[in-house]
């Protein structure tokens, strides 16, 4: 994420987490009285309401905002090739999205649920948490789900990880239709 | 960034940075496999108040006789992504040479994300037109 973009979120968020402490305090009390059953009925009254409700809604728009701030802090890439022309880089969160995909189209695996990259000198390092479907014999799924990420990533970024390593954590209980 | 000079017996031939990130981002969106540009949030901002921002995704050093640019894409889903970004470099130094005159030194490329949107449908045909030869 670039300079500018997370000084525009921050300032968005900023006002908009002002917004939601302005529009808590107009009501009576705020959030913090004690009694909660006194505080509901203070929203009761005409217009309180509203404030409060729009209010919440200004916190979690200010929070989801924060949220995007950390999640894009990380801009790390790699470098796939150094041309005569200059480099050909990759960010990390392309191979994300690229792992899930390639997870989503692999029949014994519901979804992916968590994705961790991490970036040695040695290489690339994949972490893959699954959800998979029931009746999967895993090690031979898990074995499976490895060569296909690897080959994966070696055929569309040319890139072969150095560790694939994949977590089962849950089984889906029923089968379900994939949608492709 | 600085603008290129160039004198002539008629006068001076300046060319802006912005030209060169215009024609570089236009080079680079016209490969095949290119999804668009990534501008970021502000890039976006500015086209969401309706101006149409063709050097969004696009950094330049332009110097009087040499440039280096910089290309944050998304490209589509299923391409092969070195392939993709080695056409877009030879592509974009010679737009920029074509039309500029200035020597490209260096045209990195930055991969930002996957345009998986426009791949689905692509599929499901594939699949109705298998379904139709069977």
């Amino acid at each position: 994420m670039a300079l500018i973009d997370k000084i525009v979120l921050a300032i968005g968020g900023t006002l908009i987490l002002l917004l939601a402490l302005v529009s808590l305090a107009i009501v009576p009390g705020g959030v913090f009285v004690d009694n909660v059953i006194a505080f509901f009925d203070y929203l009761k009254v005409e217009g309180q309401l509203e404030a409060a409700i729009s209010g919440v809604l200004f916190l979690l728009i200010s929070l989801a905002l924060f949220r995007i701030i950390i999640k894009h802090s990380n801009g790390a890439h790699i470098v796939l090739k150094e041309t005569s022309l200059g480099d050909i880089r990759i960010s990390l969160s392309t191979i994300h999205q690229l792992t899930e995909e390639a997870m989503r189209h692999f029949n014994d695996v519901q979804e992916a649920t968590k994705i961790k990259l991490n970036t040695s000198p040695d290489g690339l390092e994949v972490d893959v948490t699954l959800r998979v479907l029931p009746d999967s014999c895993l090690p031979d799924l898990c074995e499976e789900a490895q060569m296909r990420l690897k080959d994966y990533l070696n055929s569309t970024v040319g890139i072969i990880p150095k560790r694939v390593r994949i977590y089962v954590q849950d089984v889906a209980k029923e089968k379900t239709l994939k949608v492709e | 960034m600085i603008a290129s000079d160039e004198r002539t017996d008629m006068g001076t031939v300046r060319i802006v940075p912005e030209v060169v990130s215009i024609i570089a981002g236009l080079a680079a969106i016209e490969v095949n496999g290119v999804a668009g540009m990534s501008g970021g949030l502000a890039g976006g901002i500015v086209e969401m108040l309706g101006k149409k921002n063709l050097s969004k995704g696009v950094k330049v050093e332009v110097g009087e006789k040499e440039c280096e640019v910089d290309l944050f894409i998304v490209v589509e889903y299923g391409v092969e992504i070195p392939a993709v970004a080695l056409e877009i470099q030879e592509n974009v130094k010679r737009a920029i040479e074509t039309m500029t005159g200035l020597n490209v030194v260096q045209v990195n490329i930055h991969v930002q994300g996957v345009n998986f949107r426009s791949a689905a449908p692509v599929y499901e045909e594939k699949e109705s037109e298998d379904l139709r030869i069977r």
